[in-house]
């Protein structure tokens, strides 16, 4: 573990950290019962979920359950099987940045990161829950 | 018909150039097949025996005239000059290039069309019941709830990546023409005090390797709480809903292992613990959408053309043809002077829900002049004209004439559902398409002769049955056994408001054979019918073995 990890924010802006200090962090993945990620949200900050496949897709579902449900406050971050057209779901739903190894930096391409965190804004009707993006109906209805 | 406004319209566009930038990286090498296969499913577009097939969506099946001439045009521009409507009430092309694939959805987005979520491990197009809005029986118009649901599922971040694909359909009937009770979620809006709008929920029905009829799983959700229930359902199947096998992915093996009770209780749980403020504009936005949606003005269309009646009528009475494709096509509506007119896409030994360029430019054409500009797509894979005035349906039925287009055989037995199977499908077994066909050409002779009433025939060329032979009167299975098609039949099933699976009714028949042995099983059940008796009926009063009898000579 001695790779630099990225941290792509939803702002665009980009944090290489030391694998080091990433792993220090909580992880949570699609496997966590409701009990372990209610007491582990309300300690810790910032918390990760992994997702553990390109098309496992329970780490979204997570993140609302922390952010909607549980109110969580802290940095919420995704890490694992994330793919450069995920990051954009990734922000909607919540996630405050995205962890991205060496490896998988590589794999997809610097291309592709960063034409995928550039500003293009990807709209949807409902499950924003960016405090920064706002859903069709937020907008629609002045929410 | 629903409107789009600048944000729905934006959406559209925006996944266009999306999916335009990934098909240039994909072409550029940038992307490889594995990397590529989900985003371009996300858009409708697969790879099959042959070439590629784009799956483009028509929500809940209602279509304006403007945009089935759209439709008509790609098939000519991208494609072989035709289209194949489905049983999602979608249509697809299939022989597009990859190329000019975005260009297809350029085109689409200027008719505000897409293919979004037409495949994929995500919520479907939503569908409901072809008579939405007009039929004579409804409680409630399902439409604005269907958009209400299009929009909500459309790319919702949570749910782009479930453990399998998602299927909704939603009636306000107590006749269930939406098939509710074999989708993943069925919706059946009824009345409630006061003549609310309350939903029945019902979660679980399903077909291919697994057939299941879906569980009552909530009853009475109001309308302004259905969006957080469904998340909760959605939120409980995208987290503990099988990833380890394809095959067990479904929410019906979830219901199945996990048990109905204790999968309402997690539902339960989950819905207690979704802030349903955030839902708060839901009434509003249902409101939005019944004012964006345009809707046909019956009495003055009625006074403009109510001229030259008797003439008309004299014409049609003198018909026989027009008068049998009357009785088998035409349903009541629910404003009077006015009719359901149903257009088959079954011509006999034709292909089921093909239709030509010409074709669709013409009923686009007619849905203009005599249907208020609207038609539908019906999951049996037909079109209909959902505003005729009556005095004017003689003068529709002459137009379908013209275009091949006035066969009068809806809900018999030669209005078959199939797939594309061998013909097209990488995943198909046998062929459906000849079987078909073949099954037509034998059929409509007797058809013709007797009032065989409602009876279903679908054949599906592989387990994964995408024809719905399961919940078929009488289903086709098309399997290969040892590298010879051979095809499984089974008696019983139906999709309505009492769905039930079929029975396998003994053992495979060659595909020469399919045509005889339907047949029989149709003259059998017209020599034992009693009064009123669907085929169903009858299997279910006098059994399996006098029609197995009947069926194996």
């Amino acid at each position: 573990m001695s790779d630099i990890i990225r941290l792509l924010k939803a702002d665009g802006s980009i944090d290489e950290l030391e694998a080091q200090s990433v792993s220090a962090f909580e992880h949570l993945d699609g496997e966590t019962d409701a009990a372990t990620l209610h007491a582990t949200a309300i300690a810790t900050d910032p918390l990760v979920i992994e997702f553990n496949g390109v098309a496992d897709g329970r780490g979204f579902s997570l993140a609302n359950m922390v952010l909607e449900n549980l109110d969580y406050q802290g940095r919420l971050y995704a890490a694992g099987y994330v793919n450069p057209d995920q990051l954009s779901l990734a922000f909607q739903t919540g996630f405050h940045g995205v962890l991205v190894s060496a490896e998988r930096w590589e794999d997809y391409g610097s291309d592709s990161w960063l034409t995928a965190l550039s500003p293009l804004v990807k709209l949807s009707y409902a499950g924003t829950q960016s405090p920064a993006l706002q859903s069709i109906w937020q907008m629609r209805h002045k929410l | 018909m629903y409107q789009y406004d600048q944000l729905d319209q934006s959406i559209v566009e925006q996944r266009s150039a999306e999916f335009r930038a990934q098909v240039e990286r994909r072409l550029a090498g940038k992307l490889s097949e594995a990397e590529f296969k989900p985003l371009r499913l996300m858009n409708g577009l697969y790879l099959q025996l042959h070439a590629y097939m784009l799956r483009v969506a028509i929500p809940y099946g209602v279509l304006s005239a403007k945009q089935m001439t759209m439709l008509a045009d790609i098939a000519d521009k991208y494609d072989r000059g035709y289209g194949h409507f489905t049983t999602r009430q979608n249509i697809q092309y299939n022989w597009p290039k990859l190329v000019e694939t975005p260009d297809i959805l350029d085109d689409l987005a200027t008719v505000q069309m897409h293919a979004i979520q037409t495949s994929g491990n995500c919520i479907r197009n939503i569908t409901t019941d072809p008579f939405a809005g007009v039929a004579a029986d409804e409680e409630f118009d399902p439409r604005p709830l269907s958009e209400l649901l299009r929009q909500w599922s459309t790319l919702h971040p949570e749910f782009a990546y479930l453990p399998r694909k998602f299927k909704f359909a939603i009636t306000g009937s107590a006749v269930d023409r939406a098939a509710i009770k074999v989708h993943d979620i069925g919706l059946r809006l009824r009345a409630g005090p006061d003549n609310t709008p309350l939903t029945d929920i019902w979660v679980g029905g399903g077909q291919g390797r697994t057939p299941k009829v879906a569980q009552l799983f909530k009853q009475g959700v109001r309308v302004e709480v259905l969006l957080p229930y469904l998340e909760a359902i959605m939120r409980v199947y995208n987290r503990y809903g099988r990833r380890d096998n394809k095959y067990k992915a479904r929410i019906k093996i979830l219901l199945a292992e996990t048990g109905l009770e204790k999968l309402q209780e997690q539902v339960e749980a989950e819905f207690q613990s979704i802030d349903q403020a955030v839902f708060s504009y839901v009434p509003e936005e249902l409101k939005r959408i019944t004012e964006n949606s345009i809707k046909p003005n019956y009495a003055r269309y009625k006074q403009a053309h109510i001229e030259n009646d008797s003439e008309t009528t004299k014409r049609s009475d003198s018909s026989a043809e027009f008068t049998a494709w009357k009785h088998q096509n035409v349903k009541p509506h629910k404003e009077n002077g006015y009719v359901i007119a149903m257009v088959s896409l079954k011509p006999t030994g034709g292909i089921p829900g093909d239709a030509t360029s010409q074709q669709m430019r013409e009923i686009a054409s007619i849905a203009a002049r005599y249907s208020h500009d609207e038609l539908r797509v019906t999951h049996r894979q037909n079109l209909v004209l959902p505003h005729v005035l009556e005095n004017e349906l003689f003068e529709v039925w002459q137009a379908l004439v013209e275009i091949d287009l006035a066969e009068g055989n809806i809900d018999l037995p030669s209005d078959i559902i199939a797939c594309p199977g061998l013909d097209y499908c990488a995943l198909a077994t046998a062929r459906s398409i000849p079987i078909a066909q073949a099954v037509s050409a034998k059929i409509r002779a007797t058809e013709k002769k007797t009032d065989l009433g409602g009876v279903s025939v679908n054949i599906s060329g592989c387990i994964n049955a995408c024809a719905h032979h399961h919940v078929a009167n009488i289903g086709v299975l098309g399997l290969n056994k040892g590298g010879v098609e051979n095809y499984q039949l089974t008696l019983g099933g139906r999709n309505d408001q009492n769905a039930s699976i079929g029975e396998r009714l003994g053992p495979g028949v060659s595909g020469d054979e399919v045509p005889e042995v339907i047949e029989r099983i149709i003259e059998f059940y017209v020599d034992v019918r009693e009064s009123g008796e669907s085929l169903s009926d009858t299997y279910d009063r006098v059994g399996k073995d006098p029609f197995k009898e009947a069926a194996y000579v």
